[in-house]
């Protein structure tokens, strides 16, 4: 109990701590707008003095130097005077006694605290002086600090700037992790699939210096790599397999997601990926593949419900691009600006729609009523069928060209398109004539008073140079990916960070503006940004100077020095330890059960779900993939994650409860829970339960004779390390007593036999194959084996 | 384990709160240092039972008004049940029946399907009587609600923004119509946690009969940007109650309890190895998923309810029919749910409503009225807030023998928890059309929901993207009028 | 207090005694000459330029703004003559006693000071009676007094140098007396200006009825309470109460400064000297908003003179009446939506929206020990508070009931006072001696419990019970009897029990308010129902 007490006076402090930040006797010397000042103007006073003109106070803004410090005609004094805290009507308002006369308004909820009001005191002191928001400079190449230590804390830039910031706060990292632990934490993050046991051996066994870096190359040129990273991907695009409101059916659209694994694996330039993608349709001489890519912009929900008013729903298509394409390459929350200004950046309401008019030329309807077509569909030929309309094409070609007869060239067309007509079609991208966009009053799609809008950038942006003419998506594309857009790389590279580190640089994936967080190391983050640019946009290439630099390397175990110094790890002075991801966790069981299919891409696949999941669908008389589960058969049962079917509204409940999104939105940031849910999930579902029984068939024939040895061969196989002497004796116990109530009641062990699809052998005793899928089944929910150490 | 150790260990525990709390940051963290939830949080092994280790207390703790309900049982007419069949009598409708619609009351308005087309009235298509010692009027196609007419307050005058099914249900339940928000079931087990350790705090279930049923995207119940815990589970009337709470086949009760305590044990052991606080919780909920394999089956099993009790709310057994939802919402209620959503869906009459109505209302309203006698006999009504309504009522006009989708005006009716009972709130013009007295905005509904609750609906957020969200985004007012 | 006095006059004796020690016969005065010019340049520079105001025409009802300043500085400067003068007759009766004799020596200086500073405060008074908004016969009869102790205060400094010389009995007589009518009349005078400031009454006003006063204060903030907020008209019912507390002493019937009268709607609608006192529908260009808004050491805030500042509530409230059109007869009702500082307000001044203060929250309980309500979580119990502002906890047994039996209640003994809420429900509860002891109980969940009628007995004593219930337990009419005596119940739910209608009409007859719910179904007809 005296400990308690003790420790409940840390905990408050710490909390303190926490909560309200430093005292007034931490400021720092030089007080940073961007750092230090721009966080506090942006949550406490943006709102009525910000950007934002609709819901501005007294015409103040302070986001803008020259109107915070002009003189006024209503006040005796400027509301900042430069080096003046106590001539600025700033410092009186944000300090004065009368609540009356106090900024923010009692009634915001949101008092500065001492701190705040002393760092603007202080920063006005020092010459109060604005800086551009720090994610809208463009990156320049910072040059890696020095730091006293060297190798093996030091590898790459990357060290420098990690370790650099360490030892001014005077800690050190973390060492390397083990072998063992190395190698499963690349293959889970690299390729999410677990090490084979050879693997962990060979890596284990190889002494040459670059061992490590030969690893990474092997596992960046392994074709799970673009799974992998595809998951990433099409969580921001919001990539799914159905349209999203109402009835929320089916449409054609797999192919863009093989289209993402096959541009990661070819390690497609990332600003040539955006362009595909964002305009492929208009690349010159667009190919298949481009094609395929430009079906981005049909990915947003769509409706097909009676009633809807195509207006409305056009205008919130055009609201959930400009929304997904913010997030996704500008990390911005332009959302915002649907209804008004933006309350923290500077976004106009002009800026939004101006955006949404980029894409006022894509080809599409407000409310789709003509059954399971989504037009403008493109055909979707199988391998076969694309051999022969390819062979089809050369025939035609060749018949140009020696100027063959009209009716054998005419065969031959309606022969092509007699084929296309039989294909399958996929929801594609056509430009058409752009409709007008007007900026919508207060968001209102029924207002038709605003001005009718141009596309084009947001101002505080490098602007968008196109000789006068229209712009076009392409030119939007071009733009993100310029030199001079000071967000797309620094989102990306902060994207890739997250994935290894669990945190980002900085913290919000989804939101470097004014309410975002300050990056933790800036540097880094402009660092990691400008070689990603230099080196041509190269994705694998920033993967492997992140994997291989030391502080990938460190190990994820909480050191007792680092307790009270930092529990949220934003020094980056360890590894994180992360839960897999939903898909992962699933993959990894196949994988060490042996089920795992290795195929890539191809339409989705329904794997075991529960029965009646789905009874709250209605299709109105809709057939087709959308309307009924009907599990997959052979090996499409066993795919990976990332291809089970994509339905937004009941999204497969094992993924839900593993935190996976169902994809209605953008999603930059997954939550990470861990919830009894997800211990139903591994203790019932029959996946579960059937890649356990696998892993037992496995075990039993390949594993060896004697308990122990199969034991160890398991964990091998499982986690990648022996059992100990504890570990050995409660699975033996647990083995002991399963065999001997399946023994005593052998009608059960038939029914374990029975889980799933795979086919059991018949040769392994009953019993005993029951009590291993036991033991494997264990082994699957231990929280080992869902994490990323 | 030595004292010193575990408390070492606690300690990382509370160090990693922010990230095994997913977020939600110092302010759950100064929540669950103040007074009682330190208490709960720092009591750990030793003690009998490890009750309260992971238990969600809420961020609102203590409540910011006293709390008048403690749960909440919603019966969500999903479809737009028209206000002029079931809550809002217009006796001049039934004279202007066939005659056209006064344009000056549709001009300009959104329309739904009628949109464009000739707007001729409707009268109502049952009559009305008044009922009870108070005197309410209800149509005569509810006689059981009507026998609960003391009971209930029904609001004439509610208004929503959204006029079609998909986002009228989206912003009723999330309070926008954007989706990925949270939903209100989703904020007040963030709020307030649960009640029930064995039980999530957020059940949904669903029913069908009586018109076109409308789907119900899992979005409803969905939390949105909170963490995933505060996700309302869906319990279906077939197969597993709740998905993967059912043994797998061939395994008994015995051999998975024997299995969870080996798995318990291996986590404890690599706890011990690497001191790691995630798998102390780990090691909880598996425990309480083990609680729930046998409280949920326990649950759903009505056959130890008498006759009687079925008889009146008229179901045989769990059936998956509106009836035995509602004996099962009070069964919930009983164990400490905390927000009980059942979806009737049955309600959009385009056409032949006065067939469609009679379908759903014979579905409906005996077990609706059912449910509120049975928590009143119980004692439970003081302190359970029931809610009747949908996403939006429907025109004054016909649409063939049907009625369109209406947004301007509507009826509710809430019984319990706080509220005052056997009164009639707000009132819509003569023909139903439009709010004229006291409008209750779904914002407004949100607020006084919260507050009957203990919640103050501004001081409830979340911060995501930013920005502080709430239920009531920027707006809502508590209806006091309707508060007992 | 004498005898704690000496050293301090020892040590204050310095500057006197030094140059001519007391002791040694005759004292001279001379050291009294400089201070005595001192004072009468000032004196007379003062009366000086009172004359001249005076000259320049009393009648102006605009007086210029150096007089009103000077008046400015009456209620600094009159407390120094009040106190001078009270010293010197405090000194001169000290100094009869004999050990304390040497005291003497100060009274003249202590009067001559009482005198000046007189003067002084009879000048500053007068320039601020000049600023008007005080009943004129009070001022008057302050005015005439104030003079009279001035005159008085300088005979008695007079008499007080005579004193000194030897065999100067008479006039140390004389000057007695003249210090003690001085003193007297000072007390008067302060009396009569206490009365302008503060208003009629305001001595008495706390005066035990014992004593022969009033004892009708009120003795907290709160008014009486409003009984339907809603309709309540919020400038009579809630604008003029916090106008009648806070600024009516000033701006009343008998005092008016500025000729400000805030106490009814003819007052506010003239408003003051200097222009109007609001702007109906404007907050913002309503002076009264802005004086009661201002902060305290603001030379224009009201109240004035360190005087607490209204609340935010009441600020906001005055506020929000403006805002919504300073009108006169409107309801709450008809306001537009109040923030959420008047919400606040309103909650406090409604009677139906605080229900804390009523049964056993209008008692003062002490916090939850809180390693005892650690030790009920511990053992599996829900521990919440049920409100924001009191110590009072509502425990539910939900999570462990199925085991809960009662001895496991131990544990709840420490918290006994503070547990207003208990849910026992479906517990396998039985004896219930602890809970017999939770004096502050209001709910009680038994349902489904073992409970017997003989339990009930240990409930005789709950004064504060409203709610129980027992339904599904084997109660009869026998166990009703131990809640006879339970006044504060008004629901009892008893369906499923072995009570009859008889017993519980029974009960009922001895608590008419109460509900008793024996369980409940469908009419056969819905006719039965209808009025």
């Amino acid at each position: 109990m005296r400990y308690y007490g003790q420790y409940r006076i840390l905990l408050a402090v710490a909390a303190l701590a926490v909560s309200c930040g430093p005292g007034p006797g931490d400021l720092p010397e030089i007080v940073e707008f961007n750092r230090h000042v721009r966080p506090i103007l942006s949550d406490r006073c943006f709102v009525c003095h910000g950007p934002d003109g609709g819901t501005r106070e007294a015409k103040l803004r302070l986001d803008l130097r020259e109107v915070a410090t002009a003189k006024r005609d209503d006040y005796e004094r400027p509301a900042i005077v430069p080096g003046r805290p106590r001539q600025s009507e700033l410092v009186r308002r944000i300090s004065h006694a009368d609540p009356d006369q106090r900024m923010p308004p009692l009634d915001s909820r949101r008092p500065l605290t001492e701190h705040q009001i002393a760092l603007l005191e202080r920063w006005i002191e020092q010459g109060a002086t604005w800086e551009a928001h720090w994610s809208y400079i463009p990156p320049q190449r910072p040059t890696p600090p020095r730091t006293e230590l060297g190798e093996p804390f030091v590898r790459n830039p990357i060290d420098q700037f990690v370790v650099a910031r360490l030892e001014k706060a005077r800690h050190r990292p973390s060492p390397q992790a083990d072998a063992v632990t190395l190698v499963r934490r690349l293959h889970f993050d690299l390729t999410g699939l677990p090490p084979d046991p050879k693997e962990v051996e060979r890596f284990a066994a190889d002494h040459r210096p670059d061992a490590y870096e030969r690893l990474v190359d092997r596992l960046l040129a392994s074709p799970q790599f673009g799974e992998r990273m595809a998951m990433l991907w099409l969580d921001l695009v919001r990539y799914a397999d159905t349209d999203g409101f109402h009835a929320d059916l089916h449409r054609n659209i797999s192919p863009f997601r093989d289209y993402v694994i096959r541009a990661f694996n070819t390690n497609k330039r990332f600003d040539q990926f955006t362009r595909e993608q964002l305009a492929g349709d208009l690349l010159p001489h667009a190919t298949y593949e481009q094609r395929v890519a430009a079906g981005f912009n049909r990915l947003g929900q769509t409706t097909r419900e009676g009633g809807a008013q195509p207006k409305e729903y056009l205008a919130v298509y055009a609201a959930d691009r400009v929304r997904t394409v913010a997030t996704t390459w500008l990390g911005s929350t332009m959302e915002c600006a649907e209804c008004h200004d933006h309350k923290f950046d500077p976004i106009t309401q002009a800026d939004f729609y101006r955006m949404a008019s980029f894409f006022a030329d894509i080809k599409e309807q407000g409310v789709y009523l003509n059954g399971n077509l989504l037009p403008p569909e493109m055909p979707l030929p199988s391998g076969p069928e694309s051999a022969a309309l390819g062979e089809l094409d050369r025939r035609s070609e060749q018949l140009h060209r020696v100027a063959a007869p009209r009716q054998v060239l005419d065969a031959v067309l309606r022969k092509r398109e007699l084929l296309l007509e039989s294909v399958p079609q996929m929801i594609a991208t056509t430009a058409v004539e752009p409709r007008p966009v007007r900026l919508l009053r207060r968001g209102n799609w029924q207002d038709n008073r605003g001005p009718v809008v141009e596309p084009d950038v947001p101002d505080f942006l490098p602007p968008l140079d196109v000789d006068g003419r229209r712009p076009t998506r392409l030119d939007l594309a071009d733009w993100l990916v310029s030199r001079e857009n000071p967000l797309t790389a620094r989102v990306f590279v902060n994207h890739l960070w997250a994935k290894f580190f669990g945190t980002g640089i900085s913290k919000v994936l989804d939101d470097l503006g004014s309410q975002g967080e300050w990056p933790t190391h800036p540097d880094l983050l402009d660092w990691l940004a400008v070689e990603f640019m230099e080196s041509g946009w190269d994705v694998k290439h920033s993967i492997r100077t992140i994997v291989t630099s030391a502080t990938y390397r460190q190990s994820s175990a909480l050191p007792p020095e680092q307790r009270g110094f930092d529990p949220e790890n934003r020094y980056f002075a360890r590894q994180a330890r992360m839960q897999l991801e939903g898909e992962l966790v699933r993959d990894n069981a196949l994988a060490v059960s042996g089920l795992l299919s290795r195929k890539i891409g191809g339409p989705s696949v329904k794997p075991y779900q529960p029965e009646d999941y789905w009874s709250d669908i209605q299709t109105f008389g809709a057939e087709g993939p959308a309307s009924e589960w009907v599990p997959s058969e052979g090996e499409d049962r066993y795919r990976r994650g990332l291809y089970t079917y994509w339905k937004r509204s009941f999204l497969h409940p094992a993924m839900m409860a593993f935190d996976v999104p169902d994809r209605q939105e953008c999603t930059a940031q997954r939550p990470r829970s861990n919830t009894p849910l997800q211990a139903l999930v591994l203790l019932n579902d029959p996946s579960f339960v059937e890649a356990a029984r696998a892993f037992a068939q496995r075990v039993i024939e390949q594993g060896g004779d004697r308990f122990e040895e199969r034991l160890q061969w398991a964990y091998k196989q499982a986690l990648s390390r022996p059992a100990d002497a504890a570990e050995v004796e409660e699975l033996s116990r647990l083995f002991k007593d399963q065999r001997a109530s399946y023994t005593d009641h052998p009608a059960e062990t038939v029914t374990v036999r029975r889980v799933g699809q795979s086919a059991p052998a018949t040769e392994s005793p009953e019993a005993e194959l029951a009590a291993w899928t036991a033991v494997a089944r264990a082994i699957f929910n231990l929280h080992e084996m869902v994490t990323r150490y | 384990m030595d004292p010193q150790s575990r408390l070492k260990q606690r300690e990382t525990r509370r160090e990693f709160l922010g990230r095994s709390a997913q977020g939600i940051g110092t302010m759950a963290l100064a929540t669950l240092l103040h007074g009682t939830g330190l208490a709960a949080t720092m009591s750990s092994r030793g003690a009998p039972r490890r009750v309260g280790t992971d238990q969600w207390k809420g961020v609102v703790n203590p409540p910011h008004v006293r709390p008048r309900a403690k749960r909440i049982i919603y019966l969500y007419m999903a479809g737009g049940p028209s206000h002029l069949e079931t809550f809002d009598n217009k006796p001049k409708l039934v004279d202007m029946h066939g005659q056209p619609m006064p344009p000056s009351i549709t001009k300009g308005q959104q329309l739904a399907q009628l949109q464009g087309k000739a707007l001729e009235c409707m009268g109502p298509q049952f009559p009305f009587e008044h009922f009870g010692r108070s005197g309410q009027e209800i149509s005569t196609l509810f006689p059981h609600t009507a026998q609960i007419a003391d009971d209930v307050c029904i609001v004439r005058s509610m208004q929503t923004e959204q006029i079609n099914h998909d986002p009228a249900h989206t912003f009723m339940n999330t309070g926008s119509m954007t989706t990925g928000r949270p939903s209100m079931g989703s904020w007040l087990v963030y709020g307030l946690g649960s009640e029930s350790e064995d039980l999530p705090g957020f059940v949904v279930m669903t029913s069908e009969g009586g018109g076109q049923a409308q789907p119900i995207a899992a979005r409803q119940w969905h939390s949105g940007f909170l963490p995933g815990r505060f996700q309302g589970v869906k319990f279906q009337s077939a197969g597993d109650a709740v998905n993967y709470v059912d043994l797998p086949d061939g395994v008994s009760y015995e051999q998975q309890r024997d299995l969870i305590q080996t798995i318990r044990r291996l986590n404890e052991m690599k706890q011990n190895a690497t001191d790691d606080p995630e798998i102390e919780t780990r090691i909880a909920q598996y425990e309480m998923a083990f609680r729930m394999q046998a409280s949920v089956p326990e649950l759903v099993d009505l056959s130890d309810e008498p006759q009687y009790i079925k008889d009146l709310y008229g179901t045989a057994g769990a059936d998956g029919s509106f009836a035995a939802n509602c004996l099962l919402a009070r069964r919930m209620a009983e164990r400490g749910v905390r927000f009980i959503q059942l979806y009737h869906r049955g309600w959009d009459h385009h056409g032949d409503i006065k067939e469609g109505m009679e379908t759903a209302a014979a579905l409906v309203d005996r077990a609706s009225a059912a449910l509120v006698l049975d928590l009143k006999q119980r004692g439970m009504l003081d302190d359970t807030l029931v809610i009747w309504g949908g996403e939006f009522g429907r025109t004054p006009m016909a649409q063939g023998s049907g009625r369109d989708h209406h947004i301007k005006g509507f009826s509710i009716w809430l019984a319990g928890g706080g509220v005052r009972p056997g009164i009639t709130y707000g009132r819509t013009d003569d023909f139903g059309y439009e709010v004229v007295e006291n409008p209750v905005h779904v914002h407004d509904l949100h607020a006084t929901i919260l507050s009957l609750m203990g919640i103050h609906h501004e001081k409830l957020t979340y911060r995501h993207q930013g920005r502080d969200f709430r239920l009531t985004d920027v707006h809502g007012k508590i209806v006091r009028d309707i508060l007992a | 207090m004498l005898r704690k006095k000496e050293p301090g006059t020892k040590r204050g004796q310095a500057p006197f005694s030094e140059p001519t020690p007391t002791k040694k016969g005759p004292v001279p005065f001379s050291y009294l000459v400089p201070f005595a010019r001192i004072g009468l340049v000032l004196g007379f520079g003062i009366v000086g330029v009172a004359l001249a105001v005076a000259l320049r025409g009393i009648e102006t009802s605009d007086p210029p703004d150096l007089v009103l300043f000077l008046g400015r500085f009456h209620p600094a400067v009159v407390h120094l003559p009040i106190g001078a003068l009270l010293l010197a007759a405090l000194l001169e009766a000290a100094a009869c006693v004999r050990r304390l004799r040497d005291l003497r020596v100060a009274v003249p200086f202590v009067l001559l000071v009482g005198a000046v500073t007189a003067l002084l405060a009879v000048v500053a008074g007068y320039c601020l009676s000049l600023g008007g908004g005080y009943e004129v016969t009070l001022v008057s009869r302050h005015k005439w007094l104030g003079v009279a102790v001035f005159v008085l205060a300088s005979g008695g400094f007079a008499l007080a140098l005579a004193a000194r010389a030897p065999d100067s009995w008479r006039m140390r007589q004389a000057c007695r007396v003249v210090l003690l009518a001085t003193a007297g009349l000072v007390l008067v005078t302060a009396h009569y200006g206490g009365t302008l400031t503060h208003g009629p009454g305001y001595l008495t006003r706390y005066l035990p009825r014992l004593l022969g006063g009033a004892g009708d204060a009120p003795h907290n903030n709160v008014e009486g309470l409003i009984e339907d907020v809603d309709s309540a008209v919020v400038f009579q019912d809630l604008v003029v109460p916090v106008f009648e507390r806070r600024c009516v002493k000033c701006h009343g019937p008998s005092t008016s400064k500025g000729d400000l009268r805030l106490d009814g709607q003819a007052g506010i609608e003239k408003g003051s000297r200097h222009g109007p006192a609001l702007v109906a529908a404007q907050p913002g260009q309503s002076e009264v908003v802005r004086r009661i808004a201002l902060p305290p050491f603001h030379d224009d805030a009201m109240p004035p003179d360190g005087e607490a500042p209204l609340d935010v509530g009441e600020i906001e409230l005055i506020r929000w009446w403006i805002a919504g059109g300073a009108s006169f007869e409107a309801t709450v009702r008809e306001m537009q939506d109040p923030a959420t500082s008047v919400e606040t307000y309103l909650s406090r001044v409604a009677a139906p929206r605080q229900p804390q203060k009523t049964g056993i929250f209008a008692l003062q309980i002490a916090d939850p020990d809180g390693a005892a309500v650690a030790a009920v979580e511990r053992a599996g119990f829900l521990v919440r508070p049920l409100t924001p502002d009191a110590p009072y906890l509502e425990v539910t047994a939900l999570p462990v009931r199925a085991d809960l039996r009662a001895q496991d209640l131990a544990v709840l003994d420490p918290i006994r006072d503070q547990i207003a809420s208990l849910d026992l429900s479906l517990s396998g509860v039985d004896r219930l001696e602890v809970i017999g002891r939770m004096a502050h109980l209001t709910v009680l969940h038994l349902q489904r419990t073992r409970v017997v009628d003989d339990d009930l007995a240990y409930l005789s004593k709950l004064q504060y019970l409203e709610y129980l219930n027992i339904y599904g337990t084997n109660v009869s009419d026998a166990g009703l009897e131990h809640l006879r005596g339970l006044k504060s119940l008004r629901w009892l739910y008893l369906w499923q029990t072995d009570v009859s209608e008889e017993g519980a009409t029974g009960l009922k007859g001895r608590l008419p308010e109460l509900q008793i719910n024996l369980g409940s179904g469908f009419s056969e007809t819905i006719s039965e129902v209808s009025p």
